[in-house]
């Protein structure tokens, strides 16, 4: 054999091995598809449209709080939510860098529970909010922020390393959607129609401690002069869920923060905007109080589109051929994956129709 | 040829290295959610996270070495009719043994399937909160002693004083103007202050000190 034949034979033999190994990679990564489909929600982004007014940044009080289709259609407000479950700051900033690689938004609303946590907390939440982000500096940094003591970065470089065991579990899934996820989310928010009343909502038990770690706030510092940097108007708000607990303490130090650097600052929970929201405990939430249903969300968005749109000058672009085509095919998901979870909650009394 | 065959057992070897070393190490993101999303599921998870919080600089003291001539000795394990709950142990059988309560709020972690529940009994509020190993087993997570109806085993309760609580526990393992807390291996007893009367006692609480 030439030297130039065992040479390719070599690279071939090479090249066959990475095909493979990334084949098998693929295989054993979670697909996040009927089970935990929060999971797709970081990586949602990436399959959709990249011109939007409005970006929501933040835990699972953003995505499940704001309907971005209910602000189209009110509107035309164009808005994305870049949200996961318990989303760090530091995350968030992160996530909002790698937004700005494709789009620049007119105003960016980050809801400040995550401000509670300081440090790293849980490996399965990072992996739901880093591994969906396409590689950049922001994801190098988002890992190495976000990494609990257990976890590697080489894990995230090759989730193999992660998710080798996962051979004895896989599922139908696992084959169904190799080669990608189904849309299930609407411009990043995560849909539920069923209601579950807010009763016993517990308060917060006292904290010995209620001052936000430094880390946060060098986070929000780096969120609001990077919105700066790029002429973006940062909003802050906590979103109206019941649970878990809000702080008067949490609430003065972000109302201190907010008056400080001339930043808005929304407190859903604020009994007088709530009596503006309309949101009714009783029927707009589908867990108790701590995330609202569909219909909660609406009404939110509804006030909030207002709000937006009076004060950040944001006009109607209902009229923009490209974008309406593009919010059309949302909206028609959207309403009918509200039909299908009331047609299962007629037949089988839950939204996923088991 | 020999190259060739050496070159493919390794790329050979290098993926079953990968792929086939399972065993017991089931833990994925995703199905191993149970695990590490038990900090989430933890009731109101930022209390745990801040409890062992030694922000103030006080240098911890053992309780029972600090204890005053004549003082009892602290129980950690809050004792309601007979029942004893130990913060951290499993829940299940002492909520059942509790019997019925007045109101009861679950909370399911964002994305995973592990829920904390509250329990009301009277003046006594009880929070479990899932295994992180196993979703199934709830563990206790907090008992509070919400009002004056209910007192501690050494018989402070909300509305008694500073002074009371030292005459009873000794000297504090650390406390700020807001709280006092007594504190063994894995959980303690903290008594909060109410914040326009900071002499008394407004709320105690047992907890688990998961940091």
């Amino acid at each position: 054999m030439g030297k130039k034949k065992r040479i390719f034979a070599g690279l071939a033999t090479v090249t066959s091995a990475v095909v493979l190994l990334a084949a098998v990679q693929r295989l054993l990564q979670p697909k996040y598809m009927s089970d935990v489909v929060e999971g797709n929600l970081i990586a949602s982004y990436y399959d959709t449209g990249k011109d939007h007014d409005v970006l929501f940044i933040g835990d699972c009080e953003c995505y499940e709080n704001f309907s971005p289709v209910e602000m189209w259609r009110d509107y035309g407000i164009s808005s994305t939510i870049r949200g996961s479950a318990q989303q760090l700051i530091w995350q968030s900033y992160y996530l909002l860098e790698d937004t700005l690689r494709y789009e620049k938004p007119d105003v960016v609303v980050f809801n400040v529970l995550s401000m509670k946590y300081g440090e790293p907390q849980s490996e399965a939440y990072n992996r739901m909010s880093i591994e969906g982000m396409r590689w950049s500096k922001s994801k190098v940094n988002c890992i190495k922020a976000s990494m609990t003591e257990e976890e590697s970065f080489l894990s995230y470089v090759f989730p193999i390393l992660r998710y080798h065991s996962r051979w004895s579990e896989l599922t139908a899934d696992d084959f169904k959607y190799y080669f990608g996820a189904e849309p299930n989310f609407f411009s990043g928010y995560y849909l539920r129609a069923d209601a579950k009343p807010a009763e016993n909502v517990p308060k917060g038990t006292p904290l010995i401690d209620y001052s936000f770690s430094e880390n946060c706030w060098n986070y929000l510092d780096k969120m609001m002069s990077l919105c700066a940097e790029n002429n973006i108007q940062l909003v802050l708000i906590k979103a109206p869920s019941l649970y878990p607990y809000w702080y008067e303490e949490w609430d003065e130090q972000i109302t201190e923060y907010a008056e400080k650097y001339h930043l808005p600052y929304i407190n859903f929970l604020d009994p007088s905007i709530q009596e503006q929201t309309g949101i009714d405990y009783a029927a707009d939430t589908y867990d108790g109080g701590l995330h609202l249903n569909v219909y909660g969300a609406e009404k939110l968005s509804r006030w909030f589109g207002a709000y937006l749109a009076e004060r950040y000058d944001l006009r109607d672009r209902s009229g923009e051929s490209k974008l309406a085509a593009e919010w059309d095919e949302i909206c028609a998901r959207y309403d009918a994956e509200i039909a299908r979870q009331l047609k299962n909650l007629e037949q089988y009394g839950n939204v996923k129709g088991e | 040829m020999n190259k060739k065959i050496v070159c493919a057992a390794l790329s050979a070897m290098l993926l079953c290295g990968l792929t086939a070393c399972g065993g017991d190490d089931s833990s994925t993101a995703a199905s191993s959610s149970a695990a590490e999303s038990s900090a989430a599921a933890a009731p109101d998870a930022s209390s745990a996270a801040d409890t062992p919080a030694d922000s103030t600089g006080d240098t911890p003291a053992e309780s029972s070495d600090a204890a005053p001539q004549g003082t009892v000795q602290i129980s950690f394990d809050y004792v309601a009719n007979g029942v004893t709950l130990e913060v951290g142990k499993e829940a299940d059988g002492v909520i059942a043994a509790l019997g019925t309560y007045d109101s009861m709020y679950e909370a399911p972690s964002c994305a995973f399937t592990g829920t904390s529940n509250y329990y009301v009994y009277g003046g006594l509020q009880v929070v479990t909160y899932p295994d992180e190993h196993d979703q199934s087993l709830n563990l206790l997570y907090e008992v509070d002693l919400l009002d004056d109806t209910v007192a501690t085993n050494e018989g402070i309760r909300v509305g008694n004083t500073y002074d009371d609580i030292v005459a009873k526990y000794g000297t504090p393992d650390q406390e700020t103007a807001v709280f006092a807390m007594y504190k063994t291996e894995g959980k303690a007893v903290q008594f909060f202050f109410d914040k326009t009367n900071p002499d008394v006692i407004s709320e105690i609480v047992y907890t688990v000190i998961l940091v």
